[in-house]
C-alpha cells in the first residue's frame, strides 16, 4: 500500500505542467477616463463585453438599501435610443446572452455574442451609460421583479443566513452590514430621484473599466470603443466611501436565528479579515482551502468523516473588498450539538495556528488553484469579468494568473501566520440557525 | 510559446504608452439613433466527433479542443441509471456513487480524496435515470492518473461498512432538508405525477433510503458498474491515439461479471395523457413568501424524430426565463416573479416538459392561468416569424457559447453515444436549428401539447391560494411532509 501510494506522488511531481497562458491584454483610457481592456482571441467567433462599474451596495446611502442592485435591474429598462426591453429583446436576437449582476462592491453588465454583433453591443452599452431614461415606469416594475428576487431567496433553508452572518460580523455603521438585495422598506421608498443621482454619481466612465475579449481586433474595437464612449462626459469622482476602522480583535459576538424552512440546524462561524487583495488575505483564502476546501481538507476529514460530528462542512473567504470574511458553515450531525461542533472546529484552528499547514497541504492548494484557474479561463466572458475585476481592483488586469504565481511561492508559515492573526476567539461571530419546527431524530 | 512572450512584451509596451496618452475623443457625436448593423458572420467551426472502440466493446468518443492544457473523460454506465433501481430501494445508485470515491483498490477514502488533490484533479459521480457517470477533470498533464483513480473507483471499490453508514446517514438528512424547500416538495410531487408507473417516477425517499444495506451497494458495485454499453466520452487537449491508449490501459481488460443479472425497476408505461382535467396538487407551506409552481407533462424520447422542433417550441416558451414567453409574460410585463422557464427533458425512456416559476403568493391563480394560456396560443397561433426568427437565432448562439468548455464537449459527445445520436449532431445541430418553420412549430405544439390535462404542483401558503386554484382545476391538498389533508376538508 505504501509503494502504490508513494509511485503516485513521484509521478504526480514528475509530470510536466503546461505553461499557464499569458492574457495578453491591452489597455487603453480614453479621454473621459474610461479604462479599456482588449484581448484577442479568435478561437471561436464570438465576443464577450463586460462593463464593470466600481459602485455596490456598499456605497447606498441610509435609507436606500439594496439601491445598487435595484438600480442594475432599472438599466434594463431603456436608454434615449434603445426601447425599454430592448436590452434583452436585441441580444437575444443576436444569438447571445446578456445579463449583469450586483455585490456589496461592484456591478457587472455583460453580454456574449457572436462576434459580428459586437458595435451594436457597444452601441447598446455606450447609450445606458450616457443617456439612460430617468422618467418611466421602469422603476416600479423592477421594483416589483426584485421583491419577487427577495422573496425568492427568502423563502427557502437558511435564506436568512447572510443577513445574519453581515450582521453578527460587522459593526452597524460598517457598508457591509446590510444585505445587498436590501430591505422591502427601503425598496419601496426608492425614487426616480435616487436613479438620476446615482447614474451621475457612479454610472460614469471614469467609474468603469470596459473589456472586450475573443473574437475582435484590438486596434479595430479601440476605434469603436472611442466611437460610441469617447463623447460621453466624465463626471465628478465618486464620493468617498465612508467606512468605519475595523477590528480584528472585537471580542465574541452570537447571533442565534429560527429558520420557519431550515429542517436541521447549521452553525457559521465568521471571521474579520483583511479586504480581497490585502496583505494577508491571500494567505487567509489559503488557510481556508487547507482547512475546508473539499474532501482532503482537514475539516472535512476530522469533524465529518472521522469523528461523525456534522453532516457537511467547509471553510472559504468570500472576495470582499474593504474587509473580508473567512467563513466555516458546518451541519451538525444528529444528536450533536452546535456547542461541540464548535468546540472541534477551535481545536483545528488551534492546531492550525499553532504548526501551520505541511508542505504536501500546500501543494495540493497550489494544484487545485492552478486547475481551477485554468477553468476559469475557458468562457470567454469568464476572462473578461477576471480582465475587468484585476482592473477596477488591483489596476492589474492579468491578476487572476498573477495570483496564482504568488501562490506558488508561498512558503507554509504564511498562511500559519495569517491565521494565528484572524481566526481567534475573540474575532469570532457564532451565527447559529436553528429550524423553527424543533429538531427531533 | 516563444511567440507568445514576443507579443505579450510588445502588448505591454503599447498598453503603457496608451496609459501616459488617453485617447482624444472622436470629433463629433455618433449617430445613436439606429441599429448597427451586424458585420458579416464568420464560420463557426466545430470539433468533429471521433469514435474509437475497445477489445471489450467499451466505446470511446471524442472533441478535440487545445485552447488550454485541459481534458474532461466522462464514463457513463447506462447499468448504473437510477431507472434501474428497484422502487423499493430507489436511491442506491445515488449512494453508491457517494460511495465508490470512498476508498479503491489500495488506497482509502482520505488517500483517494488526497491523490486526487495532488495533482489538482476532480472526480464527480453524477447520477441520471439513464446513467451514472463519472466525470475526470484534470489538467492535460495530470488526466492519465485522474483517469486511473476513476478505474479504480469503478472496478475496485471498498465499500467500507462505516462510509455507506455516513453517506445513508446524509442522504437521509439531505432527503430532511428538501422537505422545507418549497421547490423541491413541489417537483417531486409533479415528478410522480408525470411518470406514474414508470422506472422515471421512482424517487429515493426515508424508507427507501433506510431500507439500503451494504449488501445491496456490493451488489450495485458487482452487476450494475458495468462495462455493458459503457461510454467513454472526452473533450479537450488530447489527440485521439494519446486517448485510445489511456483508455485501454485502464479499461480495456474490464469485463462484466459472469452471470450478471439485474432486476429491472419496472417496465416502461406510455404516454400517460388521460382526459382527467386539470388536477392541481396544493402542498401547504403556511407562511411561504412564494408560491413554487411546477407544471408539466410527458413528452418524447430524445432520438424523437420531432426533437429539435420541439426543443425550438421549448426555447420559444420557456428556455429563457426572461425573454422567452413565460418569463416574458409573468416577469417582464406582470412582475410577479423573478422568473420563470421551462425545459424539454428527453431521455432515452420517455420524456417531459416541464414549467417552473416562484410567483408572489397573490398572483398565483392568475400565474397558473397565464402558464394555461401561454401553452393554449402555441396550439392555437402560428408563432410570428420574426419573433421565432430572433428565438433561433439564440438558441443558435447559446450553442457555440457550449462549445467554450472541455466539460461540455466531454458531455455532449457522451449523450451523442448514450442517445444513439447522428455523429454530425453537433456539425448540424445550428442549420437544423434555423431550418424549423412556423408551421411545423405549430404542428408538433399541437401533436404534443395537451395544456387541458397539465399536471400541476404548487407548494405555498394553501389558505391564500386555494380558493383561486379551485377555478381552474381540482384542487388536492397535502401538508409540507407530503401526506395527504383529510377528504373532504374542502
Amino acid at each position: 500500500m505504501i509503494a502504490a501510494l508513494s509511485s503516485f506522488l513521484l509521478s504526480a511531481h514528475a509530470a510536466q505542467q503546461a505553461p499557464l497562458p499569458s492574457l495578453a491584454v491591452e489597455r487603453h483610457h480614453l479621454a473621459n477616463g474610461l479604462t479599456v481592456l482588449l484581448l484577442e482571441d479568435h478561437s471561436s467567433p464570438i465576443v464577450a463585453v463586460n462593463v464593470w462599474y466600481s459602485v455596490g451596495s456598499k456605497n447606498e446611502e441610509p435609507g436606500r438599501t439594496g439601491f445598487a442592485h435595484l438600480f442594475e435591474h432599472y438599466m434594463f429598462e431603456g436608454s434615449e435610443h434603445v426601447a425599454p426591453g430592448g436590452y434583452f429583446k436585441t441580444l437575444l436576437g443576436m444569438g447571445g446572452e446578456i445579463n449583469a449582476n450586483t455585490t456589496n462592491d461592484r456591478t457587472d453588465y455583460y453580454a456574449v455574442v457572436p462576434s459580428q454583433n459586437l458595435e451594436e453591443v457597444l452601441r447598446q452599452e455606450a447609450d445606458r451609460m450616457g443617456f439612460l431614461n430617468i422618467d418611466h415606469p421602469g422603476l416600479d416594475k423592477q421594483r416589483a421583479i426584485v421583491k419577487n428576487e427577495k422573496r425568492l431567496g427568502e423563502n427557502q433553508p437558511y435564506g436568512g443566513a447572510w443577513e445574519g452572518i453581515n450582521a453578527a460580523t460587522w459593526d452597524k455603521n460598517h457598508p457591509y452590514a446590510w444585505p445587498v438585495i436590501g430591505s422591502m422598506k427601503d425598496l419601496d421608498a426608492a425614487s426616480l430621484e435616487d436613479v438620476r443621482k446615482f447614474h451621475d454619481s457612479y454610472y460614469r466612465p471614469n467609474n468603469a473599466v470596459l473589456v472586450v475579449s475573443g473574437d475582435q481586433s484590438s486596434a479595430a474595437t479601440l476605434e469603436l470603443v472611442n466611437k460610441w464612449f469617447g463623447t460621453i462626459a466624465a463626471g465628478p469622482t465618486p464620493p468617498a466611501l465612508q467606512k468605519p476602522p475595523v477590528s480584528t480583535n472585537p471580542g465574541r459576538r452570537e447571533l442565534t436565528l429560527e429558520d420557519d424552512k431550515a429542517q436541521l440546524p447549521m452553525l457559521f462561524l465568521s471571521f474579520r479579515i483583511p479586504g480581497k487583495g490585502k496583505p494577508d488575505w491571500q494567505e487567509a483564502s489559503v488557510a481556508a482551502q487547507v482547512l475546508g476546501g473539499g474532501r482532503s481538507s482537514r475539516l472535512v476529514q476530522s469533524l465529518q468523516y472521522d469523528k461523525r460530528l456534522v453532516l457537511e462542512v467547509s471553510a472559504s473567504v468570500m472576495g470582499l473588498v474593504e474587509d473580508d470574511i473567512f467563513l466555516i458553515q458546518a451541519m451538525p450531525a444528529p444528536g450533536v450539538s452546535m456547542k461541540d461542533v464548535e468546540k472541534a472546529i477551535r481545536a483545528e484552528l488551534d492546531l492550525f495556528s499553532s504548526r501551520g499547514p505541511s508542505e504536501q497541504e500546500m501543494q495540493r492548494v497550489k494544484a487545485g488553484m492552478r486547475t481551477a484557474t485554468l477553468n476559469t479561463l475557458q468562457n470567454a466572458e469568464n476572462v473578461a469579468a477576471q480582465l475587468a475585476e484585476g482592473q477596477a481592483l488591483f489596476n492589474q488586469p492579468d491578476a487572476v494568473v498573477a495570483e496564482l504565481k504568488e501562490i506558488a511561492k508561498m512558503s507554509p508559515a504564511a498562511p500559519k501566520a495569517a491565521a494565528g492573526r484572524f481566526l481567534t476567539p475573540s474575532n469570532t461571530a457564532a451565527i447559529s440557525i436553528i429550524p423553527k419546527s424543533g429538531v427531533s431524530w | 510559446m516563444n511567440k507568445l512572450l514576443f507579443c505579450l512584451v510588445v502588448l505591454l509596451s503599447v498598453a503603457a504608452r496608451a496609459q501616459a496618452d488617453p485617447l482624444p475623443p472622436p470629433s463629433q457625436e455618433p449617430d445613436r439613433t439606429t441599429t448597427v448593423a451586424p458585420s458579416p458572420a464568420k464560420p463557426f467551426l466545430i470539433a468533429p466527433l471521433k469514435e474509437g472502440l475497445l477489445g471489450n466493446g467499451v466505446r470511446l468518443a471524442l472533441m478535440e479542443l487545445n485552447r488550454l492544457p485541459l481534458v474532461c473523460v466522462n464514463i457513463v454506465l447506462p447499468m448504473g441509471g437510477s431507472a434501474l433501481d428497484l422502487r423499493e430501494k430507489s436511491g442506491l445508485a445515488s449512494l453508491v456513487a457517494s460511495l465508490m470515491t470512498e476508498g479503491s483498490g489500495a488506497l482509502n477514502g482520505s488517500q483517494f480524496a488526497q491523490a486526487l488533490d495532488d495533482i489538482g484533479a476532480l472526480i464527480h459521480v453524477a447520477v441520471s435515470r439513464d446513467a451514472l457517470s463519472v466525470v475526470v477533470f484534470a489538467a492535460k498533464e495530470n488526466i492519465g492518473q485522474a483517469l486511473g483513480l476513476a478505474a479504480q473507483a469503478i472496478r475496485k471499490p471498498t465499500l467500507p461498512q462505516a462510509d455507506f453508514d455516513r453517506i445513508k446517514d446524509e442522504m437521509l438528512a439531505g432527503l430532511r432538508q428538501e422537505k422545507g424547500n418549497p421547490g423541491s416538495q413541489a417537483e417531486k410531487k409533479l415528478n410522480l405525477r408525470l411518470y406514474p408507473d414508470h422506472p422515471y417516477g421512482a424517487a429515493a425517499d426515508e424508507a427507501s433510503v433506510a431500507a439500503l444495506t451494504l449488501a445491496d451497494a456490493e451488489n450495485f458495485a458487482e452487476n450494475r458498474l458495468s462495462p455493458q454499453g459503457a461510454i467513454i466520452a472526452a473533450g479537450g487537449d488530447i489527440s485521439l491515439p494519446e486517448f485510445e491508449a489511456m483508455a485501454a490501459k485502464h479499461f480495456e481488460s474490464w469485463k462484466p461479471q459472469k452471470g450478471a443479472s439485474i432486476a429491472s425497476g419496472g417496465a416502461p408505461s406510455s404516454l400517460n395523457q388521460t382526459a382527467q382535467g386539470i388536477i392541481i396538487d396544493l402542498i401547504d407551506m403556511p407562511g411561504s413568501l412564494q408560491s413554487s409552481i411546477r407544471a408539466g407533462q410527458r413528452g418524447i424520447t430524445r432520438n424523437d424524430p420531432d426533437y429539435m422542433a420541439l426543443a425550438v417550441m421549448n426555447f420559444l416558451l420557456g428556455r429563457d426565463s426572461i425573454v422567452s414567453r413565460l418569463g416574458h409574460n409573468l416577469r417582464e410585463v406582470h412582475g410577479w416573479t423573478y422568473g420563470a422557464r421551462s425545459d424539454l427533458e428527453a431521455l432515452k425512456l420517455a420524456g417531459a416538459l416541464t414549467i417552473e416559476a416562484d410567483v408572489q403568493t397573490d398572483a398565483t391563480a392568475a400565474a397558473v392561468g397565464e402558464i394555461l394560456k401561454e401553452l393554449n396560443r402555441l396550439r392555437d397561433e402560428e408563432v410570428p416569424a420574426a419573433e421565432l426568427d430572433a428565438i433561433k437565432h439564440l438558441m443558435a448562439g447559446h450553442f457555440m457559447q457550449r462549445q467554450q468548455t472541455v466539460q461540455a464537449l466531454a458531455s455532449q459527445a457522451s449523450t451523442i453515444e448514450l442517445y444513439g445520436l447522428p455523429t454530425d449532431e453537433l456539425a448540424a445541430y445550428r442549420d437544423r436549428v434555423m431550418a424549423v418553420t412556423p408551421k411545423q412549430l405549430q404542428a408538433v405544439a399541437r401533436k404534443y401539447l395537451r395544456p387541458e390535462s397539465l399536471q400541476i404542483a404548487i407548494s405555498g401558503d394553501a389558505a391564500k391560494v386555494i380558493e383561486g386554484l379551485s377555478a381552474i382545476g381540482r384542487v388536492r391538498e397535502f401538508s409540507a411532509d407530503g401526506r395527504p389533508k383529510p377528504a373532504g376538508f374542502f
